[in-house]
């Protein structure tokens, strides 16, 4: 079985790198430091199987990020990751079921492989 | 009753009582002039008392025959048969005119009591000199009792013989009048009186009930003003709260806001240490080193950065309201979470002591306004404490209800103030120090969970806040 493919979206450079570094042995990963950026990988990569992004980015957050990629990517499984506690946008997202879960900044690196694995 | 009601009538009627007058005085005169014949001693005496009862009929009896009655009566006792009919003919005519003297000169009430004892006095001398005496004599001259003397040596003789019982009559009736007189008098004036009371009395009686009158309206009055006081310190009690809420509403929402900004920029260093933590921890693991001094660099690393993140986190709880009261609120880490935020005012100083049931406790509500319940609380047990101290913490739950104690070793709350502490904007605290919204915000969080808050505590004793909530049952 090949390696499931992540795509991982935040603005700040040390986020992306320490994620691919920490999970790269585990899963294939592809960074994006935009939304903009991460929805042009999207078009070009049908197989991604996961999506986890940032909340908080300029131009385009992260649940209206989703919100577009979903319409590309249908079947991929979406995540937040944030330094933000809960807000009534994410609550809403998790909701109508474009957000399956927020993990929380610091990131718990079992928390997310457990997840991704299930 | 003395007597039925049918002889009532007849006792009372004014003829049968001149008749009774009548025959008084009439045989109160015929004894006194008896007296002079049949009791031994006084037979020679010339003089009797039976003008006085005779004189005095005049005033009790207004009636002309009755007063010719008792001249009758009264001249019974006359020595013989043959003294009888000029001594009654005589009395008869005296008594009759001396009556009309009297109903005009003293009944008309024209004159003053000086004015007419003086008349009296005179008048009685009038009446036996004018009246009796002369009538007497010519009426004895023409029954031939006159012993064949002429008028005036008759006269003269009788006047002589009867000037004691002239002298005597004339003092007793006037002093008699007298007293009379001046009893009506004071009876009138009682009568006065007893009228004058009885109009004051009545005109009391009416002011009183006037008095009354206003004082109902006044009472009325009283109770529309206190009803409105009472509808004015329940509207004032309801802004109040209001307020309360207003100002907790908005001080929740800049908190936030703080919170939630500065907990993203701290998250976000957070994750960068976190990310090396890991990798590190992988790099150590992979190249197995045996210092045991890396572990205890990796291990403080994560040490930090797990506090950090949980005090982050408590504060995200504390002030993210999901507006939902339908949350699985677990107390026993809602209490962690508190005493987390409050960490830095506990120091060394106060003692925390937990004593916690042994199964989780779960209730329905809110996360963050359960947050801000015991925030409060603790906050309140800290402030209280001077150097040092402890607080007791203890939940429990039976089948229906969750139980917390929160016993602290504080100063205590003072009787005066323990009813009010819940009371917005009440406070013992300066100015600037606490806005006295701590608790009136805890209670009115409780009561939304259903739940009730009781504070058991006395001065220099410490307080005890006893929280009780509906169990969730699973």
């Amino acid at each position: 079985m090949s390696k499931r493919k992540i795509l991982y979206v935040d603005d700040e450079q040390i986020n992306l790198l320490l994620f691919e570094a920490n999970l790269k042995d585990k899963f294939e990963i592809i960074l994006a430091e935009s939304a903009m950026n991460a929805l042009k990988i999207i078009a070009g990569n049908k197989d991604i199987d996961v999506v986890i992004s940032d909340m908080k980015m300029p131009f385009m957050n992260g649940v209206a990020f989703i919100e577009k990629a979903k319409l590309d990517l249908p079947d991929a499984k979406y995540y937040i990751l944030t330094g933000y506690g809960m807000t009534d946008e994410i609550k809403e997202a998790m909701d109508e079921g474009l957000v399956l879960k927020k993990f929380d900044k610091p990131f718990r690196i079992n928390e997310i492989i457990n997840e991704i694995e299930k | 009753m003395l007597f039925p009601l049918k002889y009532r009538k007849i006792i009372e009627h004014h003829l049968f009582k001149d008749f009774i007058k009548m025959l008084f005085f009439g045989l109160l005169s015929l004894i006194l002039g008896l007296v002079k014949f049949k009791i031994s001693g006084l037979e020679g005496a010339t003089s009797d008392f039976r003008e006085i009862p005779f004189l005095l009929s005049i005033i009790y009896i207004g009636n002309p025959v009755y007063l010719v009655g008792v001249s009758f009566i009264s001249a019974i006792g006359a020595l013989s048969i043959d003294a009888f009919l000029p001594t009654f003919i005589s009395h008869a005519v005296a008594i009759v005119i001396s009556s009309y003297v009297y109903k005009y000169f003293i009944g008309s009430k024209k004159y003053g009591l000086i004015q007419i004892i003086i008349f009296w006095f005179i008048y009685v001398l009038i009446f036996y000199y004018v009246l009796i005496i002369p009538l007497l004599v010519i009426s004895s001259s023409l029954n031939g009792l006159s012993d064949g003397l002429d008028f005036l040596t008759y006269y003269g003789r009788y006047a002589h013989s009867a000037r004691f019982e002239i002298i005597s009559t004339t003092l007793v009736t006037t002093l008699f009048l007298i007293q009379y007189l001046t009893r009506k008098e004071l009876e009138k004036h009682k009568n006065k009186l007893e009228y004058l009371v009885k109009e004051r009395t009545e005109e009391l009686e009416t002011a009183n009930e006037e008095l009354k009158s206003i004082n109902d309206e006044l009472y009325d009055k009283s109770e529309i003003i206190h009803q409105q006081n009472d509808e004015l310190k329940a509207t004032l009690q309801n802004q109040k709260e209001t307020q309360t809420q207003l100002i907790h509403a908005e001080k929740m929402v800049s908190l936030g806001v703080l919170t939630s900004g500065v907990s993203h920029e701290i998250n976000n260093p957070l994750n960068y240490i976190m990310g090396g933590y890991i990798g590190l921890q992988r790099y150590f693991s992979q190249n197995a080193s045996n210092n045991k001094e890396i572990d205890l660099f990796l291990h403080s690393i994560k040490t930090g950065v797990d506090r950090a993140t949980q005090i982050v986190k408590s504060l995200n709880q504390f002030t993210y309201d999901s507006g939902s009261m339908d949350e699985l609120c677990d107390i026993h880490a809602i209490i962690d979470n508190c005493l987390l935020m409050l960490q830095n005012q506990l120091n060394n100083k106060i003692e925390i002591k937990k004593n916690f049931c042994k199964e989780n406790i779960f209730i329905e509500g809110n996360i963050s306004n359960l947050h801000q319940v015991f925030i409060n609380v603790f906050t309140n047990s800290i402030h209280a404490i001077d150097k040092k101290g402890s607080v007791f913490i203890k939940t429990d739950k039976n089948s229906s209800k969750v139980v917390i104690q929160i016993k602290d070793s504080g100063v205590g709350i003072s009787k005066d103030h323990i009813s009010k502490i819940t009371d917005p904007f009440f406070t013992t605290k300066n100015p600037g120090e606490g806005t006295g919204l701590g608790l009136a915000i805890t209670a009115s969080i409780v009561k939304k969970h259903n739940g009730s808050i009781e504070f058991l505590s006395e001065k220099n004793a410490g307080t005890t806040v006893v929280l009780k909530f509906p169990l969730k049952n699973e």
